[in-house]
């Protein structure tokens, strides 16, 4: 964060009363509400469409590819399967994984039941993204996306030495994206701490290897056969397709939440906050991506990263409509909203991670107003006991 | 309040988040963010009408499956745990 920026975000934060606070959360539970008295059969026929052109995707890029000997159908197959598996990532399991369709109780499109083209096993990744990072978003020390632990992404975690060669294998982070996911949730440095068990750790395991080995047949050794001699360019093509999509993911991901602007909070300073306090945590602590249509929807509409942290069980395809009334929000409470074009937020990421690679000293911590309702808020927001 | 699988039943506020009922009588209750916000919570409904704490609607049919942690009970309410 520039020093510029912690002047600003200090003072945004500071300026909002309790009661602002919690005016704020009245607003956006509102919007909220608005959206789920009114989800019904547009949002239903979104998601079914962008599943039918997923299907049709990769259906057609796998066909293609049976003669990929032939670079233009090699080229056009791994374009296709490419984008296929984008999709199926970003704007489907990501969003049926943290229940989005769930109000449609249709078995198949839920977040208890969908398995996605992605090595780490969706019920590993359901407690690390929705549980822990949702929660606990942008809190150093407890959201463990920050920088996924080995990546230094704030002032505030400790400085070592490896933290020089970050900006090296954060890019190759980028293109095994999947496989440091798959490891990430398995939750190591818990095990390491005491606060996971060797047991758990092990079911963990077995699940992830025999998750990895399925996805590593499916396109490493079925299709290639079925290919017959295009089985090499076919494999290739699975390959790049692959890492298309873990560059893609990580690009979109990395916008999320590092690009200069964005909040970030230790554990003292959330220490008790109430629904209104945490709902102001994930309008700081979030940035949005500007674009087109496409772009949207190629991220998963993560691009929408502020309404999809307030609201992280919405039907995607609202958050481009309720985003004018969340940034009317912040400009009625003089509250920052983050946005750039893609080039610009990626670019500020990576500067973060340039940054970050080298010594620095721990921010101020921001001046907060106090939270009457501490105690209760922190067990359980809704407990009304 | 009934609770299938283990067993017991309770009698409960209409205030309090069935996964705290649950919780305090001693039923192992998924759970994650307490919030609303991860799935991590979610039961299947046998019989009875629960209230979802963030918008006050009523719902719940047999088989569907609701968040314990942001749900009261609205009637008597057996859950799937
Ligand atoms: S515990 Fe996370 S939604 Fe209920």
């Amino acid at each position: 964060m520039t020093e510029q920026g912690t002047v600003l975000m200090t003072y945004a934060t500071a300026r909002l009363s309790d009661a602002d606070i919690e005016a704020l959360g009245s607003e956006l539970d509102r919007i909220r509400a608005d959206v789920v008295a009114s989800r019904g059969e547009r949002d239903a026929s979104y998601i079914h469409t962008v599943i039918k052109v997923q299907r049709g995707l990769e259906v057609g890029g796998r066909t293609l590819l049976l003669g990929s000997l032939l670079p233009p159908l090699w080229l056009a197959g791994t374009a296709m399967l490419s984008a296929a598996k984008i999709l199926e990532n970003m704007e489907i399991g990501h969003n049926v994984l943290h229940g989005q369709w769930d109000w449609m109780r249709d078995p198949e499109i839920h977040s208890t039941t969908w398995e996605w083209d992605l090595v780490t096993p969706a019920a590993a990744w359901k407690h690390t993204h929705n549980d822990l990072h949702h929660t606990w978003t942008n809190v150093v020390g407890r959201d463990r996306d920050i920088g996924y632990t080995i990546i230094r992404m704030s002032e505030d975690q400790a400085w070592r030495p490896w933290h020089l060669a970050q900006p090296a294998y954060n890019l190759l982070l980028a293109a095994v994206f999947e496989w440091g996911i798959a490891l990430f949730d398995l939750e190591l440095d818990d095990v390491v701490h005491g606060r996971k068990s060797k047991r758990e750790l092990f079911d963990q395991v077995r699940a992830v290897l025999g998750k990895a080995i399925r996805q590593a047949a499916k396109d490493y050794v079925l299709f290639p056969l079925l290919s017959g001699p295009s089985a090499v360019p076919t494999l290739v093509a699975n390959l790049t397709a692959n890492v298309v999509r873990n560059v893609w993911a990580h690009t979109i991901i990395f916008c999320g939440h590092f690009p200069d602007g964005v909040e970030q909070f230790t554990v003292a300073e959330v220490d008790g906050e109430t629904r209104g306090g945490w709902y102001l945590r994930q309008l700081l602590g979030s940035a949005n991506i500007d674009g087109s249509r496409l772009l949207h929807v190629l991220s998963g509409n993560l691009s929408h990263q502020i309404e999809h942290h307030l609201f992280p069980d919405l039907p995607s395809n609202r958050y481009a409509e309720i985003a004018p009334q969340v940034r009317a929000l912040c400009g009625r409470f003089a509250l920052p909203y983050t946005t750039g074009p893609l080039y610009h937020q990626a670019a500020s990421a990576w500067k973060r991670v340039f940054r970050m690679a080298f010594p620095s000293h721990p921010r101020p911590s921001h001046p907060r107003p106090s939270h009457p309702r501490r105690e209760a808020a922190a067990v359980a927001p809704y407990a009304m006991a | 309040m009934r609770f299938t699988r283990s067993g017991r039943t309770i009698a409960g506020d209409q205030a309090t988040p069935l996964l705290i009922l649950g919780e305090d009588a001693g039923v192992v209750m998924p759970s994650g963010c307490r919030m609303g916000i991860c799935f991590g919570c979610v039961a299947p409904v046998r019989s009875g009408q629960v209230r979802d704490l963030r918008t006050n609607q009523v719902h719940g049919e047999a088989g569907e499956l609701i968040q314990t942690c942001i749900s009261t009970a609205a009637t008597d309410v057996e859950l799937e745990l």
